[in-house]
């Protein structure tokens, strides 16, 4: 051995390493395998997996293919035909560019790769296996078929930390799914040892592959919702506040055609919905963001699961705005969910019809569909809306002083609810009510909280917010950052009536607050205030997220309880007053207002119609 | 303990004492009160370990002894029993009977040695005052105070005794201020203390029940009140208030004096309309007149004038309404007399003829 210690790594060594980021279980190998057949123009790909891809992973397409000295060049470290300068590294358009995916897997498997160049007469197949690379010439073919056989036979590590088949499995369906909902007009079919287990067809449209993947249930508890912010294009699949789900897992973000999981973004979907979901579901949604590749840098993650955005504020206020338009639109709109649990809860205790249950789900998702997508063809219309005023208007924010007189501000209602003729108030709490086509139960508490917070925000909204002035300024020491930051944004705090002084290099004097608030602590008020503005960087939304807190008690605190008897003119005039209120399917704490049973569901659940 | 007492001084004494208990308190022993007899007096005492009362009665005592029973029980069941019968307590090994009457009750008890007592008197000056006329002047300022909890120092009136300025009480919330003060015949010393929104309450109730003369002490950590049969202690709030004097005042130029009660009544109504959660009301001053007005997002508005004597310029300043009816319902004048600069400065109220009691008013802008 010589003195000298440091040597450069040999290349199959080198491989393993960046396996090890890139290559992570059998869904990173059909991820990068995929998004290499996208990168070639593949219309339609198919994956065969046989024992969860740990014995073999094979993905064939029919996109442009290679040439044999492309494909003997592929898998070379750092090869790729995707970028050649580091100026192109800030604008990628592509799936892969790090050129690192071929030889990391055909590093830590037996690798088989059979293609020809798009026109030519020739094809070739190789064959890798632990670093011998062996290559002979084969007929032409459409496309790129790739086997990846005992994959980790080589770094038994890894192997031995695999999951379970099944839920390998379900990380290459997760996948798949990502994948498919990015490129809806690309047909993706995958097996599992032999079996079919999905199918997406060529040329769907976007909303249409939504639905592929997300499954019917979606389709009718949910709206579409487009808008565009700073230059960022957002096309959201929007489940109904009253649809969700008890984890983040049926959320999906595209970012410039790149399934990603990122905590901020989740944090801004949430807070979009905060207004109307119970605080520990979590929505269910589908949202694409286009942006300009120069304002997301992607070569953060070596499975490119992660980005980092130039103006992470911007993203953010994109999305809530997006998300409350859309909750705008479905406002009224209770999910077909609480329904279905009616009808199982009470098909549970009518033993006759043991079937019933499965029977009933798909007539209620259509229920659903059918009452939705009655508000929804009203919706079409006034569904964009780009400009800034709109966009302020949306995110609630008291609109700012400008056009603080503006008497017609606020949610508009659209789409038509009828509630029906109260027949009579259930123990205290819950009223029955006659439809056109059912009955509809109404939680009193939680329809009439609504009611009360709904009119506080408008107030809110109508009326600039008055200012009540200090008459001893109160001391605030918030720390060097938060001073640097407020030194450069004091002007923002204004538009809150929010009156800050400096007096030292990170100390401040409160000289007026929200006259609505003036009860509350100063220092904690303001410290609230500037902590929301600094997060989201979008002014109306830190107002509204302090403000929304603080009306958020008291209307619950101002609102009927249950327990409370209701003559049948006050439960008529709730009900009505139900109809006139934005966003009234639910109450403050996302639980629905109110659940419909048509005549069609009670015929069914006492057997009269199958 | 073997004790009889008259039922009616009893029941008032009691009450006195349980108005201070914490009804929830987590230490059981709190939620009692302390009853000790001896000397012919039964001594009746309560604390939240914050304020402590005691109450002495002079009563007939057949066994001396003490003893600690649920507050809220006593004066629940005291409140009940027949107004002319006298009232019968005798401990019986861990219970104490009540009896009256034909009634007859057992209450579980817990020994007196467990009771955490008052503290002793720690006070470095006292002055003798008229009950009644300390009660008015709590009354016309206690309003002011803060109920925010992260300002300590605001939610408690200050009481403070000088040689020039007599006894003067102070109360904040950061947006207003009421002091009212009134000269002493009696030789002082300077002292200040902070008193506590509660131990506030509790010593006007006392003042005001008591006939003659009370006294008040104040100290670093303590005020207390001794009050004829009643005393109360409480700890201050050890904090600094605000240098109240550089909050008033003193160059407002412009004066408007106008009928207390009319303005009063105004205000009222205006306030009907008025937004319900920020009450802001306008003030337009001008040639002998004011005009109130008041809107909400509802769009529904009042307005109405009231004579005023008053020559300066135009000004409009917005309010909180119930800033202002705060204070005129403090104020014992017939008229009272509002200073001001301008729109955004605060604004002086004095009763007409003295300048014993000030109150500033920081204005709103809406």
């Amino acid at each position: 051995m010589s003195d000298q210690l440091i040597h450069i790594l040999p290349a199959h060594v080198a491989n393993q390493i960046a396996a090890g980021e890139v290559v992570e279980r059998p869904a990173s190998v059909v991820k990068e395998l995929l998004e290499n057949s996208l990168d070639a123009g593949a219309k339609s790909i198919t994956v065969r997996i046989a024992e969860a891809g740990k014995k073999r992973i094979e993905v064939e397409d029919n996109g442009y293919g290679m040439s044999a000295a492309d494909a003997e060049l592929a898998l070379k470290r750092h090869a790729t035909s995707k970028i050649s300068t580091t100026e192109d590294l800030h604008h990628i358009a592509s799936h892969g560019f790090r050129g690192e995916a071929l030889p990391s897997i055909a590093s830590v498997s037996r690798f088989r790769m059979q293609t020809s160049l798009q026109g030519s007469h020739e094809g070739v197949e190789l064959r890798m296996d632990l670093g011998e690379l062996e290559t002979r010439p084969a007929a032409p073919r459409k496309g790129t078929r790739i086997e990846v056989l005992d994959l980790f036979l080589n770094t038994p590590a890894r192997l031995n930390f695999m999951r379970t088949d099944k839920t390998e499995e379900a990380a290459i369906i997760e996948v798949m799914r990502g994948l498919a909902i990015c490129n809806p007009a690309v047909a993706l079919n995958l097996e599992l040892d032999g079996r079919k287990r999905l199918s997406f067809t060529e040329g769907q449209n976007e909303r249409g592959r939504v639905i592929a993947v997300m499954g019917s249930e979606f389709a009718g508890n949910s709206i579409e919702q487009r808008i565009e912010h700073e230059g960022i294009q957002i096309s959201a699949h929007l489940g109904l506040p009253t649809y969700h789900h008890r984890d983040t897992s049926r959320m999906l973000f595209l970012v410039n055609g790149r399934v990603i999981r990122d905590k901020q973004l989740i944090a801004a979907l949430r807070a979009g919905y905060r207004d109307v979901m119970f605080h520990d579901r979590y929505p269910v949604a589908v949202i694409r963001l286009e942006m300009d590749p120069v304002n997301v840098d992607v070569n953060v993650h070596p499975a490119k699961r992660e980005v980092r955005f130039k103006s992470p504020q911007a993203v953010r206020a994109a999305i809530v705005a997006c998300v409350r338009a859309g909750v705008e639109r479905m406002g009224q709109t209770v999910s077909s969910m609480p329904t279905d649990q009616a009808l199982q809860a009470m098909q549970k205790t009518s033993p006759a019809f043991p079937d019933a249950a499965s029977g009933s789900f798909s007539y209620q998702s259509g229920s659903g569909a059918g009452f939705s997508s009655g508000g929804r063809s009203k919706f079409a219309s006034g569904a964009r809306s780009s400009n800034a005023a709109d966009l302020q208007h949306l995110l609630f924010g008291a609109p700012m002083r400008e056009s603080a007189h503006e008497p017609e501000a606020g949610y508009e209602i659209q789409g038509t609810l009828n509630l029906g003729t109260p027949l009579a108030q259930i123990h205290s709490c819950y009223i029955l009510s006659q439809s056109e086509d059912g009955v509809v139960l109404i939680d009193q508490h939680a329809a009439h909280e609504r009611i009360t917070y709904e009119k506080m925000k408008s107030q809110l909204d109508r009326g600039q917010l008055a200012e009540q002035i200090m008459l001893t300024p109160e001391k605030w020491s918030p720390g060097l950052s938060i001073a640097a930051w407020l030194s450069d944004h004091a002007e923002t705090l204004k538009t809150f009536a929010v009156d800050l002084d400096q007096t030292t290099e990170e100390s401040f004097s409160i000289r007026s607050v929200p006259a609505l608030l003036s009860g509350e602590s100063p220092v904690e008020l303001v410290a609230e205030l500037v902590d929301a503005c600094m997060l989201i960087g979008f002014e109306a939304e830190g107002r509204s997220r302090v403000l929304e807190r603080w009306l958020g008690n008291r209307a619950c605190k101002g609102s009927i309880k249950a327990g409370r008897m209701l003559a049948i003119e006050d439960q008529d005039a709730l009900l009505r007053e139900m109809e006139r209120t934005p966003n009234i399917a639910q109450c403050n704490h996302g639980r629905p207002t109110y659940v419909r049973l048509s005549l069609n569901d009670l015929d069914r659940l006492f057997g009269r119609k199958e | 303990m073997h004790i009889t007492v008259p039922r009616t001084s009893f029941l008032q004494h009691v009450q006195r004492c349980q108005n201070i208990v914490e009804k929830r308190s987590p230490n059981a022993i709190l939620s009692n009160l302390l009853l000790r007899a001896s000397n012919e007096t039964l001594e009746i005492v309560a604390t939240d370990l914050q304020i402590g009362v005691s109450s002495k009665v002079h009563i007939h005592i057949q066994d001396e002894g003490e003893i600690t029973i649920s507050a809220k029980k006593l004066f629940d069941i005291v409140k009940e029993l027949d107004v002319d019968s006298d009232v019968e307590l005798k401990t019986e090994s861990s219970f104490m009977e009540i009896k009256s009457g034909r009634s007859k009750f057992r209450l579980s008890t817990l020994p007196a040695i467990d009771y955490p007592g008052i503290p002793e008197q720690d006070t470095d000056f006292s002055i003798q005052f008229e009950g009644k006329d300390l009660a008015t002047m709590i009354g016309a300022t206690s309003f002011s105070m803060s109920t925010d909890e992260t300002r300590k120092y605001l939610t408690g009136t200050l009481f403070e005794i000088s040689p020039e300025q007599g006894l003067q009480l102070i109360a904040t919330d950061g947006h207003r201020m009421a002091l009212v003060g009134t000269l002493l015949d009696q030789n002082v010393e300077a002292c200040r203390a902070i008193v506590p929104r509660k131990a506030v309450a509790e010593i006007k109730k006392i003042c005001e029940e008591t006939q003659g003369q009370v006294t008040l002490s104040l100290g670093k950590r303590q005020v207390r009140l001794d009050a004829g049969e009643h005393s109360l202690t409480s700890k201050v709030i050890d904090a600094k208030f605000p240098v109240y004097q550089d909050v008033i005042p003193s160059d407002n130029p412009e004066e408007a004096v106008v009928d207390r009660i009319r303005m009063d009544q105004i205000l009222r109504r205006s306030m009907i309309v008025a937004n319900e959660f920020t009450h802001d009301v306008r003030l337009q001053f001008s040639n002998n007149s004011i005009q109130v007005s008041a809107h909400n997002t509802e769009q529904e508005q009042a307005e109405e004038f009231v004579e005023a004597d008053y020559t300066g310029k135009d000004v409009s300043i917005g309010f909180n309404g119930r800033y202002l009816r705060d204070v005129l319902s403090a104020v014992q004048t017939e008229r009272v007399r509002i200073q001001f600069k301008d729109e955004l400065s605060p604004v002086l109220i004095l009763e007409d003829g003295s300048d014993a009691s000030k109150y500033v008013v920081m204005p709103m802008r809406i």
